[in-house]
């Protein structure tokens, strides 16, 4: 078992969005919540990421209990609805954060997924000019740079035009497979849901969820 | 001369010998060889108290930093001074830091002040030796608080050349400057926040109570308000800035509406010395309408460093040093027997007023406050 | 829950170093007055002076930012559109006005506007107000309306560079697809319209807060009137004159009570300014996008010729004054006083210090020492206060935000004189000794730099998308780490200019002549300038030897400007 939530609870505004429940996922399983935009998808995934506190509840990735960690030592990764590149670099700069320190860079690694993800072309460019599908997967790329035991995307596809979304859902899904990497995958579109998934939940199911 | 652990211990008897060298030898510069060896101020290793002077001075004080230079050089005394915006202000920063001095000497308070330094107990008695001095130095006070250091007469100055080519005549009474022909072409810097204006105030007052007529002083002041004098905050606003006789008119922001303004009667003097002997401007010599100003150096009560202060007045009574005062200073010197130079006819077109104010320094201690505020009331101005 | 203590010290140490001062002042002068800072406020029409130095020191700084923004606003606008070749040297030459000691230049500006000069000789006579201007005196009514338009004029120059410094950045910085998608929408088609609709919004907390601290200077000058409107008194300067005299027991308590009430006033109106800013500010912000220069330069394209004459108009503006200056350390007036010569003598004794107890060349690596440690003190300490108020407003509490955020600017509002006396107090009072520190000047210095370190890095800090932030955080980096690889990175435009902003007013000394300034062996050279043009100048050569120091001083903040814009941007994606 990669993931294990366990009796979550988690409000915001005095709202409760989720309460008292659990869900597991396999080793290398690509859940997809399914749900409405400002529902609280995207709170449940930051309190996985770390962001929020949860009001009660534990969360353990593979094992290790997540609560006391900050996110930085999760080891998860992360894709947000709009690409987040830093300006102040170019593509291969970009990339190249995934390592933390210089001596760890590996650009045999790096070379090899930029050509798995198509934009090896684009590494000397700006940000600016780069699609909104490309930027995603440059995001995508320096993710998954960082061995993360858990993908987090948080809509990254919402905004892209529906051929580009169906071929990167594609694409993901593909990558995370042949990498075995969990992910959970927040969406409103069912389609892509569809393409992506292993497994679905609606998060009407899953916001009422008292158990699994 | 004993090792002693005050650094002065040595300098004392070493700025006596150093004195009579630079007697002989004349030059501001000289080399002062093995004499200062012994320093420990010049060798650096002792760096107590004595060895930092702070004198609390004014702004426009034209003592010359060759001048202060020339005292380290001799007695290693690091000087720092404390600058403030017009003798008063020096008053004024006594008074706020009295209970806790930051200043070892006062360094220009003049005798329209120093009464006033005494009321509040400012000073404290200094411990230099005095040569003879010119009894007009020591007129006003002689006692051990303050030192004077120079002098020189506060009267008006008016731009000969302007008043010919007006067709008015050379002012020789106050009363005159009232008349329309002098509307708007009066400067004078205010009491308040000026000692040149602070002394030709006294002046005025006295002139006043000389003359026969109910006129005061004050009301006098307020008909040269309501004849338009322009009245600024400090001598340099208006001897530079609105006065036409001096060198003034060759300064950018020069607006030269005024004839007749408040400086030294020697001013005319400078202005000759620094201008090959030729000035258009004239002190204007009216019976008790000038006023005999001596500045003062004084040890400040409660201040440290009294060793390098005593020196300090030492050397500025020094032959050399206060000699040289109509060059270093612009004003008189206070030793004996010593006259302006003669050169470029600085001492040519500096008069010596016949009958200046009489006023003593007591009734000025005790009186000035009210006359600035009927100054103030009189003329409704700064 | 130890972190947020710890960032709460320096707000505490920075605002215990403004507020003690004041408490200090204020409840000496309540003492010698035996008037409450209120009361005395209504105090103030007793002076002969003081209605009219209200009324003055309102109306001028009014019209003074007024015409700040009238002359800046298109500077900021062309140079912000497009590509310019030397852009930093032409954005150091425009922010020279700003620290240009004042007394600088006042004499650059009488240097231009004095009979025989430059300005004169276009029939605009400002300094004795002959012709158009003696004929614009008397249709309106306004006596020596040639000063005070010199004055204005000169509070403009001053304050061009908030213009540059608050307004252009955003213009550089804003995605150009902003402006592309609201030229196709209808609303966008009129270039008025754009204006209105999208430039105005865009730009208006920038331009508004640029109007305020123009207004804020210009309210507080007091050398600038002095020597351009000599008949003329704004409150700073009638305190200045006469606040000497301040917090004496039973002398000249009137002293006293201008000065509480006059900087009480003052105080109120100008935290008022300033909170206006602040509160705009914060209101205002929005998680732009924002893009690199380079990028939105190059989508504006070359400059118009339009363009270039308005630029290269202001260029002029900014430095003919300091020109002048220079050439008045070389034209000596020879001994007969009739003539002039050219001489480099001037520039020979500035440097040996004949006139001076330091020469010019000691006083320069005094200041640049005093520059730098202001630089560290300030950044430091302003970045560590605006952290802390973004901190408190993305945590909800948007009314200590603010709150802090008006005390941090406090500084900008104080009369120098009340807080002059605040510090002479406490110093005297804790540790006297503090006085003849060397480093004391570093105090002041940074107090008086820290608000704009405030105001440049709030803004940035705001402007920070949070998902940078996480999404380092999510590649593993640790805070501190996060801190120097991404913020400092995408703050750096912002850190640049604050810093450069820091060094170049502790060089010019701006407003700190409210400390008790000792001369001597530190000294600097505004200190120079400032004893050289104080002194009787019958000897010719006391002027130009004070213009040759200045002038030493504005090469070297231009040098040091010039150097430190290299490192704000770089071609290729960076800011």
């Amino acid at each position: 078992m990669s993931i294990e939530i366990q009796s979550l609870t988690l409000s915001y505004d005095e709202h409760v969005l989720v309460s008292r429940c659990n869900l597991t996922l396999a080793e290398g399983e690509i859940l997809v919540i399914l749900g409405p935009s400002g529902c609280g998808k995207t709170t449940l995934l930051r309190a996985i990421a770390g962001f929020v506190k949860p009001d009660q509840g534990s969360i353990y990735l593979n094992g290790r209990d997540l609560n006391p960690l900050p996110p930085e030592e999760r080891n998860i990764g992360m894709l947000f609805q709009r690409p987040v590149l830093f300006p102040h670099k170019d593509v291969l700069g970009n990339i190249l954060f995934a390592y933390r320190k210089k001596k760890h860079r590996n650009m045999e690694e790096v070379n090899e997924i930029m050509k798995d993800m198509g934009i090896y072309a684009m590494k000397n460019q700006t940000i600016e000019t780069l699609s909104g599908g490309e930027a995603q997967r440059v995001v995508l790329a320096r993710a998954l740079l960082t061995n993360p035991e858990l993908l987090l995307l948080d809509e990254p596809l919402s905004s892209l035009d529906l051929n580009v979304r169906r071929q990167l859902a594609a694409e993901i899904r593909a990558t995370l497979k042949s990498k075995n990497i969990p992910a959970i995958h927040v969406t409103h579109d069912h389609d892509e849901a569809a393409i992506i998934g292993d497994r679905i939940i609606e998060w009407s199911e899953f916001h009422s969820m008292e158990s699994e | 001369m004993s090792q002693s652990d005050s650094c002065f211990g040595g300098v004392e008897l070493k700025l006596h010998v150093v004195v009579s060298l630079l007697m002989l030898s004349l030059s501001l510069s000289g080399c002062l060889g093995t004499s200062n060896e012994e320093l420990k101020c010049n060798d650096g290793e002792d760096t107590g108290d004595d060895c930092v002077l702070t004198i609390v001075t004014y702004d426009i004080i034209a003592i010359t930093d060759d001048v202060l230079n020339e005292f380290t050089n001799q007695t290693g005394v690091q000087v720092e001074m404390i600058r403030t915006d017009d003798a008063g202000g020096i008053l004024e920063h006594l008074l706020l830091t009295k209970d806790n001095p930051q200043a070892d000497l006062a360094l220009g308070l003049d005798n329209t002040y120093l009464q006033t330094a005494f009321q509040f107990d400012l000073l404290a008695e200094h411990n230099a030796e005095i040569p003879n001095l010119d009894s007009k130095a020591t007129a006003p006070y002689s006692g051990n608080k303050a030192v004077p250091f120079d002098q020189g007469y506060i009267c008006l100055n008016a731009d000969t050349q302007a008043l010919s080519e007006n067709n008015i005549s050379f002012p020789s009474s106050l009363e005159e400057l009232t008349m329309p022909e002098w509307k708007g072409r009066t400067a004078f810097p205010s009491p308040v926040t000026s000692s040149p204006g602070r002394a030709f105030m006294v002046a005025t007052i006295d002139y006043f109570e000389q003359q026969s007529s109910d006129m005061t002083a004050f009301d006098w002041w307020t008909e040269m308000a309501e004849n338009d004098a322009i009245f600024t905050s400090g001598w340099t606003e208006a001897y530079e800035t609105h006065y036409t006789g001096g060198y003034g008119i060759w300064n950018d922001g020069h607006i030269g509406d005024a004839w007749l303004t408040v400086s030294y009667c020697h001013s005319p003097g400078v202005e000759a010395y620094y201008g090959e002997n030729s000035t258009i401007s004239a002190a204007v010599e009216i019976d008790f309408a000038s006023f005999s100003q001596v500045e003062y150096a004084a040890l400040v009560n409660g201040g440290g460093a009294t060793n390098a202060a005593n020196a300090f007045i030492e050397f500025l009574l020094s032959n050399e040093i206060n000699t040289n005062m109509p060059e270093n200073n612009l004003m008189y010197s206070v030793l004996e027997g010593k006259d302006l130079p003669e050169m470029n006819g600085y001492r040519y077109h500096s008069p010596v007023p016949t009958q200046p104010s009489t006023i003593e320094m007591d009734r000025i201690g005790q009186e000035m406050e009210n006359w600035l505020d009927e100054w103030r009331d009189s003329t409704d101005s700064i | 829950m130890t972190l947020r203590s710890i960032r709460s010290v320096p707000i505490f140490v920075y605002l215990g170093f403004i507020l003690i001062p004041i408490y200090l002042a204020i409840q000496r002068l309540i003492d010698v007055t035996g008037k409450d800072p209120f009361t005395a406020i209504f105090s103030l029409p007793d002076h002969p002076l003081g209605s009219e130095a209200l009324y003055f020191s309102f109306i001028q700084a009014f019209l003074s930012a007024t015409l700040t923004i009238a002359i800046g606003l298109p500077i900021a606008w062309w140079l912000g559109r497009h590509q310019w070749k030397h852009l930093n040297i032409i954005r150091a030459a425009l922010t020279l006005p700003f620290v240009t000691p004042t007394i600088v230049a006042a004499m650059g500006f009488l240097a231009l506007f004095k009979t025989g000069g430059p300005i004169e000789s276009l029939g605009i006579d400002l300094r004795f107000e002959t012709g158009f201007i003696g004929w614009l005196s008397n249709a309106t009514g306004i006596e020596n309306s040639g000063h005070i338009i010199a004055l204005l004029l000169a509070h403009a120059w001053f304050n061009l560079a908030l213009v540059i410094r608050f307004v252009e950045p955003k213009i550089a910085t804003i995605p150009p697809r902003f402006e592309e998608s609201i030229r196709l929408l209808p609303i966008g088609k009129t270039r008025f319209n754009r204006a209105r609709y999208f430039w105005w919004p865009m730009l208006r907390t920038s331009i508004g807060s640029a109007f305020l601290f123009a207004f804020i200077f210009s309210f507080t000058s007091f050398a600038l009137v002095r020597w351009l409107a000599p008949n003329m008194w704004t409150l700073e300067a009638l305190m200045a004159v006469e606040g000497g005299a301040a917090g004496i027991h039973n002398y000249r308590t009137e002293a006293s009570l201008l000065v509480l009430g006059g900087a009480t006033l003052q105080g109120i109106i100008l935290l008022f300014a300033l909170g206006l800013a602040g509160y705009w500010q914060q209101k205002q912000s929005i998680s732009n996008d924002v893009v690199s220069e380079y990028f939105a330069r190059k989508t504006a394209g070359k400059p118009s010729l339009f363009a270039r004459i308005g630029v290269s108009s202001a260029l002029l503006f900014a430095l003919a004054p300091l020109g002048s200056m220079l050439l008045s350390s070389v034209r000596i007036r020879d001994r007969t006083n009739e003539s002039f010569r050219w001489s480099s003598e001037a520039w020979d004794i500035a440097l040996t210090g004949d006139l001076t107890y330091v020469s010019a060349a000691e006083a320069l690596s005094n200041s640049i020492a005093y520059a730098l440690a202001c630089m560290i003190v300030s950044l430091l300490l302003g970045y560590a206060v605006a952290s802390s108020i973004h901190t408190f407003e993305t945590r909800g509490k948007k009314k200590t935000a603010m709150i802090i955020d008006l005390l941090s600017m406090l500084p900008l509002a104080l009369s120098g004189v009340m807080v002059g006396l605040g510090v002479l107090l406490g110093v005297l009072k804790v540790w006297p000794e503090l006085f003849q520190w060397y480093g004391l000047p570093i105090i002041p210095h940074a107090m008086l730099t820290t608000p704009f370190v405030i105001r440049i890095i709030l803004p940035a800090l705001r402007s920070l998308d949070s998902s940078y932030d996480e999404t380092a955080a999510m590649l593993g980096y640790s805070q501190y780490q996060r801190f120097i690889r991404v913020r400092i990175p995408l703050m750096k435009s912002s850190l640049v200019v604050a810093a450069t902003l820091s060094i170049a007013f502790s060089l010019g000394e701006f407003g700190a002549s409210w400390i008790l300034l000792r001369s001597g062996s530190w000294d600097t050279l505004p200190i120079l300038v400032d004893q050289l043009m104080a002194r009787p100048k019958y000897f010719q050569l006391v002027e130009p030897v004070a213009m040759a120091t200045a002038s030493l001083l504005m090469m070297v903040t231009f040098v040091l400007f010039v150097i430190t814009e290299r490192f704000r941007e770089h071609q290729g994606g960076g800011f």
